[in-house]
């Protein structure tokens, strides 16, 4: 049975030059009389259809600005969409942020009720299930202190509670997730694990593929405001990690003054043995840097590091104000075949982190056979992305 | 099983008095963390509604009465001040706060669906409230001056009172969408009702006003009628048929005005809040 169903929908925002959040009457009045600056139209969403039955647990991935937010705006109904429509055949309850409306000064019980019923809670149903909030969150002794005293973990845990205990036949998240601890995060996959087992609709908006993976049996890929694709959530995200994966080089913006930053990655030279790349930092002040590299594989998982100067410090290189140029080789000969995403931190060995790229650029390995009596090995077979070298003694 | 339709736009009936029903519950817990909210933090709570209305009245008394003898309809001038004070206090710190409700509660706007109009009128909510405190405390002042009440007051202060309560509710609606656009209004209301203040009856009898367009202007206030109908109620005069009609009629113009222009900006809030 379609639960949600959504019919070519499309939002569209103004931007112009003089884009701001909020408007002064001066500027409106001006306005009247003379030509408004020159408007673009920016469609964060267009021409989105899809449908979700009732039981599926749909993933909405994609990158930044590709209308993700939109779309689960769209759907908890705080913004209206500009074409197309949703029919949603049940209860909604949306998680855009977990412990909104929560208030400082109120106690933790009072807390309770106000972000139950701004949920969507009904009271009753909130007065049923209150000591097992409480139970979950762990706060029982400060139930009637104003949660202002509360540490933000206790706050993170009565607001995450809260939320657990909705009943809604559909479920909209964002990535909530992303906060708390590892202890806290298991507690909300093991949560929503739940909610998609007992045959409500869940639909999750994640960067983090391994969530999606874990948690959702169909996803859909949003690239530039429009969707492209559906399906198994495997199948979708190795396709996401291929879109990102266009980046042969990356640049960024840099200030004049300021803590040091990768301004320019390149990818020099890629064969079955290593990786190239010409890396630019640019610095307003002296320091001491070191690379690390981590290598994803297509699935969006870790499956490699590498470090310059951080594991060894004769390798750490003291930088003047300006930009420096290095020239960095990474061996890849144990990697299988297939694609890769390299992300680079330019840090301060356990010191400082001072700039962080995930998605930096991507690479491809496709090794030829070599000898006539070995084979390749591919990242496709499913053993893993990493091949270590086999002897016998 | 519930069926949910969204469409650009969704204009809905102006009041969509089912959807507000719907979200009873919200409105009550919204209302009442606004109560609590407003006088948990402050040291001698609740008192502060008695205390403002007292020390303006005695103020009001000294200045108005005794300095510039200003009549005062056959009452006690603190009788009269004050009956006129209950309204006024209502409608301007209902007006203040719930003129910036909207902006104040942004951040929940911004993640969860609810009938927005139920912020708004929470914030009236807190302004009723202290008015029946301060109703409570109007009874001790009659007591203090042993004046006592024509019995009509039991028709007329819910009359004005419901007139009071719409034209708050209405300019609340009015100033809180425009505050969401545009910042001004922050700065606007409270100048607005320093103005108002003086061109509401409170401190004068209407009856002092003799120039026929000062008069009229006046009775297009609607808090004016509802200061009027409760000292004639209180004195057991007739009130004058203008100004009740004035007020009634400016009233509904009021509430409707500001429920339109917020259905009207209500979709942007979550964009620009």
């Amino acid at each position: 049975m379609t639960i949600v169903d959504i019919q070519k929908l499309g939002k569209k925002y103004q931007i112009g030059g003089e884009q701001k959040r909020y408007h002064t009457l001066r500027e409106s009045l001006m306005a009247t009389f003379r030509r408004s600056p020159q408007r673009r139209e920016h469609w964060a969403l267009q021409d989105v259809s899809f449908e979700v039955n009732q039981g599926d647990s749909i993933g909405i991935i994609g990158r930044n600005g590709a209308g993700k937010s939109t779309l689960l705006k769209i759907l908890s109904r705080i913004t209206p969409p500009t074409t197309g429509e949703i029919i949603l055949n049940g209860r909604v309850a949306s998680l855009l942020e977990v412990g909104t409306g929560f208030h400082q000064e109120l106690s933790g019980r009072e807390n309770i009720f106000l972000n139950g019923s701004i949920l969507g809670m009904k009271s009753a149903e909130i007065r049923k299930r209150f000591d097992e909030i409480v139970d979950f969150a762990g706060v029982e002794k400060f139930i009637e202190t104003p949660i202002k005293y509360y540490s933000s973990g206790m706050q993170l845990r009565l607001a995450f509670s809260v939320a657990a205990f909705l009943d809604p036949e559909i479920l909209v998240i964002d990535e909530v997730l992303a906060v708390g601890d590892a202890d806290f995060q298991k507690k909300c996959i093991g949560k929503m694990n739940e909610v998609s087992r007992s045959g409500r609709t869940l639909l999750f908006v994640s960067h983090d593929m391994n969530s999606v993976l874990s948690l959702c049996d169909k996803a859909v890929l949003l690239i530039d405001g429009k969707m492209r694709s559906m399906g198994k959530s495997r199948d979708v995200v190795s396709e996401y990690a291929l879109s990102v994966s266009t980046l042969g080089s990356y640049t960024a913006e840099y200030s004049p003054e300021g803590a040091p930053k990768i301004i320019q990655v390149d990818q020099e030279v890629v064969n079955e043995e290593f990786l190239q790349l010409g890396i630019s930092v640019h610095t307003g002040v002296k320091c001491k840097v070191s690379f690390d590299f981590h290598v994803k594989d297509q699935l969006n998982r870790v499956v490699g590091f590498g470090s310059f100067g951080a594991l060894d410090y004769d390798q750490i290189l003291n930088l003047q104000p300006g930009v420096a140029n290095v020239n960095l080789k990474i061996d890849i000969s144990q990697l299988a075949n297939g694609e890769y995403i390299l992300g680079i931190d330019l840090t301060q060995p356990n010191v400082e982190l001072f700039d962080r790229i995930s998605d930096c650029l991507t690479f491809a390995l496709d090794r030829k056979v070599i000898k006539a009596n070995s084979r390749i090995m591919l990242q496709s077979w499913g053993y893993g992305s990493v091949c270590f070298p086999v002897h016998s003694n | 099983m519930s069926r949910i339709i969204i469409r650009p736009q969704s204009r809905s009936n102006l009041f969509n008095i089912n959807e507000l029903w719907l979200y009873r519950e919200l409105f009550y817990f919204i209302s009442w963390r606004d109560v609590k909210v407003k006088y948990k933090q402050t040291m001698l709570g609740i008192a502060w509604v008695v205390l403002q209305p007292l020390l303006m009245m005695v103020i009001f008394t000294l200045f108005f009465s005794r300095t510039l003898s200003i009549p005062s309809d056959n009452m006690p001038y603190p009788v009269f001040c004050f009956s006129g004070l209950l309204f006024w206090n209502m409608f301007s710190s209902g007006l203040s706060s719930s003129g910036n409700s909207l902006v104040a509660n942004a951040s929940i706007i911004k993640k969860i669906y609810f009938p927005r109009l139920i912020i708004p009128v929470s914030a009236v909510i807190v302004a009723v409230f202290d008015f029946l405190v301060t109703v409570a405390l109007f009874l001790f002042v009659l007591a203090i001056w042993s004046f006592k009440p024509h019995w009509s007051i039991l028709l007329y202060l819910p009359l004005a009172f419901i007139i009071t309560l719409f034209t708050t509710c209405g300019a609340g609606f009015f100033l809180s969408a425009l505050n969401v656009k545009y910042r001004d209004f922050r700065y606007i209301i409270p100048f607005l009702l320093q103005i108002l203040l003086f061109a509401t009856p409170v401190i004068y009898p209407v009856s002092m006003i003799k120039t026929t367009w000062i008069k009229i202007l006046l009775s297009l206030n609607p808090i004016t009628a509802a200061i009027h109908v409760t000292r004639s109620g209180l004195t057991g005069t007739t009130p004058e048929t203008f100004i009740v009609l004035a007020g009634m009629i400016s009233c509904v113009i009021i509430m409707l005005t500001g429920v339109i222009v917020f259905r009207k900006l209500e979709s942007i809030f979550a964009d620009v809040a």
